[in-house]
């Protein structure tokens, strides 16, 4: 027993230890408060030197000259030094002054799997960081329009706030505003979500731990779905409709580098309801940390390796899976629905061309009840599967510019009811949810962090004869910062 | 508006839905009609509904004799009357009639008691169309006195038939010895048997083809199917927002009713025969107008409305509405879809098939307080209207299916 828990308590030790090491010793001022304080005091210094030196000057003038030039010129020498280290701690007020404006430019990368806005805050030295991303679009139903409507829509904006308060510990957010107001009526569409809210603990490379609500780390959107990182001004209906996106759920877990270029992440968390299951998938069983029942647990983990023999590659995959029961009734049983979601993906960036493809599996237990209780068709199985393929061609048209123009294609097939509980009634397949997209577009980006998003989606249900979807141009643009 | 399902609390019902969940599947076998239906379940009755079911079925319990609830309440014809050529029904005097389209008793045990629910700001629950009985026993209560229908002079008569009846043995058993000795007590005693026979499974079959398609048990046709998907599309039909189509959370089967009430703008029915009452009945003659909930609660934004049916076997219960204007579905399907569009008739006093007839519908029996926001407009053209009906009359109780 000993032998076991000694180690541990030195690990526990040690990662609280390092947890409550400070970033860096004291040494500069923090606040400006406090650089001014110390402008001001060295000012008097200067000041004091200077009568000094007046003084010396005056006494030297009646005293004899010889000893004149050495008091003068370590005089001299004191003040010339003030003066550069008020000039520098001036500057360095100046700095921290336009930087609560202007934030010195930050480096745009993932970490962690986030999104690169949403990464800026593990950049960042300590204190606050502000991201964030926005995008609107006009979509106009081209055919097959039935009852919808063409609409333009703010979809997002978005306000990251991370927080640094050591090294070793940050928060970090991402709040959402949806479809422009929650107001009354007509406006009422909108929403306000916090679509994560964590608190990281860097203990080692290999195992940090994250606490809070977790985005669940599935596929390619659901961890990063800034606009200018994806095809098209919607995300990709596999990645809506098979993988819940944004999938968000309350839980802890692990994250980290195991070996070189070999990174994973794993949770516990509140499992999903299967109550808000339904014909188009598990989306509604979400439980977005918004009082989420927790009576069964979810885990959740995901590997993903960038072989550094073929720059640009990266594949991986994640499970999911989880009892969604959630101790309620279903037609006067209960039942655990037991739940599965499995997926992989690879992602090729190279010289322009970028390449994906992403496929996914799910499973649903006791989906014959769940579908009784909920009056329409509960898959009991359910797979998407779609690939992408993006070429820039400014470097062709412009060769010096550092704009971006890139033509794609995308192809997804997806069902959410891949396999029905039973074949009559209730239970019987319904093929509205089999659906075909063909999808082409154009992506322009004049910076990085701007994009301008034009598409047009030829979407297919396998009742298209009697009940089409409607097919859509979209017209966009996105941001991050 | 979109009314929430509401749930019944007495634990006792509860017991008894779980029950009647049961009995989709075990009572379709052996059931042809609704009447046979009653038959087969009594034996499955403790003392005191078999009690109320005594009570039910006896025409000696009006004055004079020859009515019972189940003259009005009729097993066969899903316990409404079975006189369907006249909109409302006789009283135990035959040329004395209601001004009211007689309800089914189906389902009713699931109203909630009388209510307003401040959240959703509505009056809920309830029976009668008017909700002005709080609960199946109150209800119990009426018909006995009213003139109209079996028209008791007063409790002690009802009472005096009872201590009267080849059951009285039955009423002493269930209610003591000293049953009969207040009259007061004893008829409330009556309505008290009376709801639990109510409660009692028969009055909740669930054995509508639905049922059977919620169950995986029957196939829909692509007509219902379609039926359906148009009932519950807010932009279509929009129905399900007052006539809840999905099992309740507590896997109650659909009711088909919030148990809210509303104003749907329904004309006045030329052929009501309460306006041909003597002045003495109905003082007002043709001016009388039914403010329903709005005369039960005496607030004037409450005026012409009634309470929401559960549509469950509506194929098979015509007339419909309070005064029973419509005589068919597809009458009503059009003046849902059609009522703001097409223009108000020129005369009043016009029945469903002459308004059909002249493209027109009638002005409103109570223009206050009329539902615009849910229906009146909703565009429905005659290949969805049709569809609508084929998923309605999936609705009706004792579907029989081959396995």
């Amino acid at each position: 027993m000993n032998m076991i828990i000694k180690p541990l308590k030195h690990a526990i030790l040690l990662a609280c230890v390092s947890l409550t090491t400070p970033a860096y010793a004291l040494d500069k001022p923090a606040t400006m408060d406090e650089m001014w304080q110390v402008i001001r005091a060295q000012q008097k210094q200067i000041d004091e030197l200077r009568n000094q030196h007046h003084a010396v000057e005056k006494s030297s003038n009646t005293d004899t000259p010889s000893s004149e030039p050495v008091a003068t010129k370590s005089a001299n020498t004191d003040v010339k030094n003030l003066e550069r280290k008020t000039d520098v701690l001036s500057q360095e007020v100046e700095k921290l002054r336009t930087n609560l404006a202007i934030p010195e430019e930050a480096k745009y990368k993932s970490a962690y799997g986030l999104g690169p806005a949403a990464s800026k805050i593990y950049a960042a030295g300590k204190g606050l960081s502000i991201g964030g991303y926005g995008q609107a679009s006009y979509q106009a139903k081209v055919d097959d329009k039935g009852t919808e409507s063409d609409n333009a829509d703010l979809e997002r904006i978005v306000l990251y706030a991370g927080y640094k308060f050591t090294d070793h510990i940050l928060f970090n957010s991402e709040i959402e505003f949806e479809h422009g107001t929650t107001g009354e009526g007509a406006e009422e569409k909108g929403e306000v979500s916090v679509e994560f809210a964590a608190l990281d603990f860097f203990i080692n490379q290999k195992a940090n731990i994250r606490a809070g609500l977790v985005l669940m780390p599935m596929g390619f959107i659901n961890t990063i779905h800034e606009p200018p990182f994806y095809f098209g001004n919607n995300r990709p209906e596999v990645e809506q409709r098979i993988i819940p996106s944004t999938w968000r759920e309350v839980g802890v877990g692990l994250f980290g580098e195991l070996l070189p270029n070999l990174t994973y992440t794993t949770y516990v968390t509140n499992a999903l309801n299967a109550k808000e299951f339904g014909s188009s998938g598990i989306r509604e069983g979400r439980g977005s940390g918004t009082e989420a029942k927790a009576e069964s647990f979810g885990y959740i983990a995901r590997l993903d390796y960038a072989p550094p023999q073929i720059p640009g590659l990266s594949v991986g995959g994640s499970a999911y899976v989880g009892n969604s029961g959630q101790d309620q009734t279903f037609v006067g049983k209960k039942v655990d629905a037991f739940t599965q979601l499995y997926e992989g993906h690879l992602q090729w960036k190279y010289r322009g061309l970028e390449f994906r493809a992403l496929g996914s599996w799910g499973s649903i237990g006791n989906a014959d009840l769940l579908s009784q209780a909920k009056g329409e068709v509960i898959g009991s199985e359910n797979f998407g599967w779609y690939t992408e393929l993006g070429y820039d061609i400014m470097p062709h048209l412009f060769a010096n510019s550092t704009q971006y123009l890139a033509p794609f294609f995308r192809y997804e097939r997806l069902d959410t009811v891949a396999k029905a509980p039973g074949s009559i009634g209730v239970l019987a397949d319904d093929p509205h949810q089999d659906w075909e997209i063909f999808q082409v577009g154009l992506q322009y980006k004049p910076i990085p962090n701007v994009v301008v998003k034009a598409d047009y989606r030829n979407r297919v249900a396998k009742d298209e004869n009697t009940n089409p979807l409607s097919d859509d141009f979209n017209l966009g643009f996105g941001f991050i910062f | 508006m979109k009314h929430t399902q509401h749930q019944i609390n007495s634990a006792q019902l509860k017991f008894s839905m779980n029950w009647g969940i049961g009995l989709i599947f075990l009572t379709t076998a052996c059931v042809v009609n609704a009447g046979e239906l009653v038959a087969a379940k009594t034996s499955a009755l403790t003392a005191k509904e078999k009690l109320g079911q005594q009570l039910f079925f006896d025409t000696n319990l009006s004055t004079p004799v020859g009515q019972a609830c189940a003259s009005c309440h009729n097993p066969k014809t899903f316990f409404i009357d079975p006189d369907k050529n006249q909109p409302t029904s006789d009283g135990a005097l035959p040329h004395l009639k209601g001004n009211r389209n007689t309800p089914m008793v189906l389902y009713n045990a699931f109203s909630p008691p009388f209510h307003y629910d401040s959240k959703e700001g509505l009056y809920i629950g309830g029976q009668f169309l008017d909700g002005r009985a709080a609960t199946l026993a109150e209800q119990a209560k009426g018909p006995f006195l009213n003139p109209l229908e079996m028209a008791n002079p007063d409790k002690n008569t009802v009472v005096n038939k009872v201590r009267k009846a080849s059951y009285a043995k039955l009423f002493i058993q269930v209610y003591g010895t000293n049953a009969f000795n207040n009259a007061n007590s004893a008829y409330n005693k009556i309505a008290d048997a009376l709801a639990a026979f109510e409660r009692t499974p028969i009055f909740r079959p669930f054995t509508s083809k639905y049922d059977y398609f919620l169950a995986g048990k029957a196939k829909f046709t692509d007509q219902e199917k379609r039926g359906r998907q148009l009932f519950e599309d807010e932009n279509k039909g929009n129905c399900a927002a007052c006539h809840p189509s999905r099992p309740a959370e507590d896997g109650t089967p659909p009711l088909f009713t919030d148990f809210s009430y509303d104003n749907l703008g329904v004309p006045q029915n030329p052929n009501n025969p309460f306006y041909q009452l003597p002045s003495r009945l109905n003082p007002e003659g043709r001016k009388f107008v039914d403010k329903g909930l709005g005369g039960v609660v005496h607030e004037t934004a409450e005026n012409g409305k009634f309470k929401v049916p559960t549509l469950r076997n509506i194929a098979k219960t015509e007339p419909y509405m309070h005064n029973g204007y419509f005589k068919t579905l597809e009458g009503i399907t059009d003046f849902y879809s059609n009522r703001d569009i097409k223009p108000v008739c020129k005369k009043a006093w016009v029945t469903e098939a002459d308004a059909l007839k002249q493209g027109c519908w009638p002005k409103p029996e109570v223009t206050q307080n009329v539902n615009i926001n849910e229906l009146g407009e909703l565009n429905l053209n005659t290949e969805e209207i049709k569809a609508l009906v084929a998923f309605l009359k999936t609705l009706t109780d004792g579907y029989k299916t081959n396995n």
